[in-house]
C-alpha cells in the first residue's frame, strides 16, 4: 500500500479486527491524498490549478494545512509545491533522468509554498498559478501513522508497532511491559543493517535519508529529496536525519526539512521545539544526537563516530 | 500393596508434577511477541520463519542427511509437517503447532520445529528499523 | 536347573519378548519413535526368576534382534537406552527393596527410566533438550504401562513358579 511495505505489529484482544480497521483507514487516505491516483483529492486540486479551489476532506486539508506551516517554519525548507520538480526528474518511475539546467529553472518557477491559498472556513485550498501542483509525499506517511494510531486506539489496543515504509510509530510498550527497540537504519548499508538503536515507548520514529530512492549517473547518487531552493537533490552534508516525536505528521516533516536545512540550522530547529529529537548523520559519517536521546542512543556500528555536543 | 509402595507412589506423584510445572514454566517464560519458527536439522538452525509475517500458506521439503524427507507447511502463525517419509509419520500426526514453546519432532530424521516468542538473536532485540 | 533347560527356558523367553517388542513397534505412538517398553515385562520376570545377570540378558538380546528385524541403527539406541536404565533400576530396587516394594511399583520405576533414556538418547540426536517438555505425557504412560508390566509379571511369576515347582519334583 502506499507504494511501500506496510507492516503493523498489533496486540491486543481485539487486535485482527483493529487491523483491519487500520488498513482501510490507510486506503482511504491514499484515496485521498495520493498523486498517483487520478480520482484523488490532490490529483483533482492540482488539475484546477491557477482556475479554481478543491474542496477537500478534513484529511487532507489539515495535510496541506499542516505543509504551510512547516514550511514557514523551515523558511521554505519543505514545500508541497515541489511536484513540478519531483515529476520532472521523475526518481523511482522508469523515466528518471537528469533534467538540464533549463528544464529545471522553469519548473522551479512554479514552487513556492505561498501559493498555496487556504480557506478555512470552506475547506479548501487553490494554487495560484496553472502547472502548479502539490505532493504531499514528504508528509503524508507521517499522517497516515497518527491516523492509524487513532483507529488503533479508538479499538481498544495500547501495544502495537507501526512501520510504514521505514515510518515507525511505536504505540505504548510492548506486551510484556519492555520499551520498542527501534534500529536507525545505516544509509551506506542494505536495509536493515543498522548505525545504532534507541529505545522507546509511544514515539514517531521517522527516517529521511539519501539511499531510499535514488539513481546513479557517473558514480554520482541523485536522490529524491529535493532543495524546493535550487530544484536539485538536496546536498546539505547531510545523508540521513531521523526525528523521535510524539505525531508522526511532525516527525515526516521535520525529517525531510532539516536534511534540507543540512547540519546545524537542522540541530538548532529541533533543539528549540520541545518534545522532538532528532539523530543526525553526516556525509563524513559522523553521528550527531539532540539531548533529548543522548542516554537513550546506543551506537552499534564502529564505522561512525558519534559526536559529543 | 506393600509398605514401600507409598512413599515411592508419592515420589512419582511429585516427580510428574514438576515435570508438568516445569513445562509450564518454560512456555510462558517463552512467550514474547515474535512468533519465530526454528527449524533444525541435526541439531543446526536451517531456516527461521517469522510466521506473523506469513500471508499465504507456503510449503517446502527439507531432506534429511540419508536422503530421507520431510515436507513442510507453514501458515500464518501456524506451521506443521505435511508429510514425511518416516516409517510412522508421527510427525505428521504431531499436528499444528502456533504458539511460542511449541515443539514438532521428526526423530529419525533428526529434524525438530520450535517456535521461538523473542526476536532471533540475529536481529539483537531491535522491533522494527526506520529507512 | 540343568543348564540345556535354562536355555531353553531363556530362549523362550527371549522368543517371548521379541515378539512383543515387534508388535509393539507397530503401535502407532503420537511421540517421535519411542516405544512402550512392553518387551520390559519378559525382563522383570527373568529377574525375578533367574537373577539380573538372565534379565540384563534377555534384555540385550531382544534389543539387538529386534532392531535386526525391524527398526534398524536408531531403534537399537533408543531400545537399549532405555531398556538399559530400565533393568538396572529394576534390578536394584528388586535386590534391595523387594520386601517394601511391590512387582508393579518396581514395574513403574523400571518404565519411568525406560521413558527417560528413551528421552535421553532422541535428546542427544536433536542435539536439543527441549524435547524432554514431553516428558510429563511419557511418565503418565510409563506408570500406566509399569503398572500393566508389574501385574503382568507378577501373574506370570506365579505360573512359572508353579510349573518349575513341579518340574523339580519330577
Amino acid at each position: 500500500m502506499m507504494g511501500t511495505i506496510v507492516q503493523l505489529k498489533v496486540y491486543g484482544k481485539n487486535a485482527e479486527q483493529a487491523t483491519k480497521k487500520a488498513l482501510e483507514r490507510i486506503s482511504d487516505i491514499e484515496n485521498k491524498m495520493s498523486v498517483n491516483i487520478e480520482t484523488s483529492e490532490i490529483t483533482k486540486l492540482n488539475a484546477k490549478a491557477g482556475v479554481s479551489g478543491e474542496k477537500l476532506s478534513v484529511d487532507t486539508y489539515s495535510v496541506i494545512e499542516k505543509a504551510v506551516q512547516y514550511s514557514k517554519l523551515t523558511d521554505g525548507a519543505l514545500d508541497a509545491t515541489i511536484e513540478p520538480i519531483v515529476k520532472l526528474w521523475g526518481i523511482g518511475t522508469d523515466k528518471e533522468r537528469i533534467p538540464s539546467k533549463g528544464e529545471i529553472e522553469e519548473k522551479l518557477k512554479l514552487v513556492d509554498y505561498k501559493d498555496i491559498l487556504l480557506d478555512k472556513k470552506k475547506s479548501t485550498v487553490q494554487l495560484k498559478r496553472t502547472r502548479q501542483a502539490i505532493d504531499l509525499g514528504a508528509i503524508a506517511k507521517g499522517y497516515t501513522a497518527d491516523e492509524i494510531k487513532k483507529v488503533l486506539l479508538a479499538n481498544k489496543i495500547s501495544s502495537a508497532l507501526i512501520n510504514l515504509g521505514g515510518n515507525v510509530f511505536a504505540i505504548g510498550s510492548k506486551p510484556d511491559g519492555t520499551s520498542w527497540n527501534i534500529g536507525i537504519q545505516n544509509p551506506l548499508d542494505t536495509r536493515g543493517q543498522y548505525i545504532g538503536t534507541i529505545s522507546v515507548t509511544d514515539k514517531s520514529v521517522v527516517t529521511s535519508g539519501n539511499y531510499e530512492r535514488f539513481f546513479i549517473v557517473d558514480g554520482k547518487r541523485y536522490h529524491h529529496i529535493f532543495d524546493p531552493k535550487t530544484g536539485y537533490p538536496s546536498e546539505a552534508g547531510l545523508i540521513s536525519t531521523t526525528i523521535v516525536s510524539d505525531k508522526s505528521i511532525d516527525g515526516d516533516a521535520l525529517s525531510t526539512s532539516t536534511y534540507i536545512m543540512g547540519l546545524s540550522k537542522g540541530l538548532k530547529l529541533i533543539e528549540s521545539i520541545k518534545g522532538v529529537d532528532a539523530i543526525f548523520i553526516t556525509k563524513d559519517k559522523k553521528v550527531y544526537v539532540t539531548p533529548g536521546l543522548k542516554d537513550n542512543f546506543k551506537m552499534t556500528n564502529k564505522e561512525f563516530t558519534y559526536e559529543k555536543r | 500393596m506393600k509398605k514401600g509402595d507409598k512413599i515411592v507412589g508419592i515420589v512419582i506423584l511429585v516427580i510428574v508434577v514438576v515435570s508438568l510445572c516445569a513445562a509450564l514454566i518454560y512456555k510462558t517464560s517463552i512467550k514474547g511477541t515474535e512468533k519465530i519458527a526454528i527449524i533444525k536439522s541435526d541439531g543446526k538452525v536451517i531456516k527461521t520463519i517469522d510466521l506473523n509475517k506469513v500471508v499465504e500458506p507456503l510449503e517446502f521439503t527439507i531432506k534429511a542427511a540419508n536422503g530421507h524427507y520431510n515436507t513442510i507447511l507453514v501458515k500464518h502463525n501456524a506451521i506443521s509437517i505435511k508429510d514425511a517419509d518416516c516409517l510412522h509419520k508421527e510427525c505428521v500426526k504431531s499436528g499444528v503447532i502456533s504458539e511460542p514453546g511449541g515443539i514438532i519432532v521428526c526423530l529419525p530424521h533428526k529434524l525438530m520445529i520450535s517456535i521461538q516468542g523473542n526476536q532471533v538473536k540475529q536481529n539483537s532485540g531491535i522491533d522494527a528499523g526506520t529507512f | 536347573m540343568k543348564k540345556t533347560k535354562k536355555m531353553v527356558l531363556l530362549s523362550i523367553l527371549v522368543a517371548i519378548a521379541l515378539v512383543i517388542y515387534l508388535i509393539e513397534a507397530q503401535i502407532p505412538v503420537l511421540f517421535p519413535g519411542i516405544k512402550l517398553g512392553l518387551a520390559n515385562s519378559i525382563s522383570l520376570v527373568a529377574l525375578i526368576l533367574f537373577g539380573w545377570k538372565e534379565a540384563l540378558l534377555i534384555m540385550i538380546l531382544r534389543t539387538v534382534l529386534g532392531s535386526i528385524f525391524g527398526g534398524g541403527l536408531s531403534a537399537l539406541m533408543f531400545s537399549f537406552a532405555g531398556g538399559l536404565l530400565s533393568n538396572i533400576v529394576m534390578i536394584l530396587l528388586y535386590k534391595y527393596l523387594k520386601d517394601a516394594l511391590s512387582l508393579p511399583i518396581i514395574s513403574v520405576c523400571g518404565a519411568i527410566f525406560h521413558n527417560v533414556g528413551q528421552l535421553l538418547v532422541a535428546a542427544f540426536i536433536i542435539k536439543d533438550l527441549r524435547i524432554y517438555l514431553y516428558l510429563p505425557v511419557l511418565l503418565i504412560a510409563a506408570i500406566v504401562t509399569g503398572y500393566f508390566i508389574g501385574t503382568l509379571a507378577s501373574v506370570l511369576k506365579n505360573r512359572l513358579e508353579k510349573i518349575l515347582i513341579l518340574d523339580k519334583r519330577l
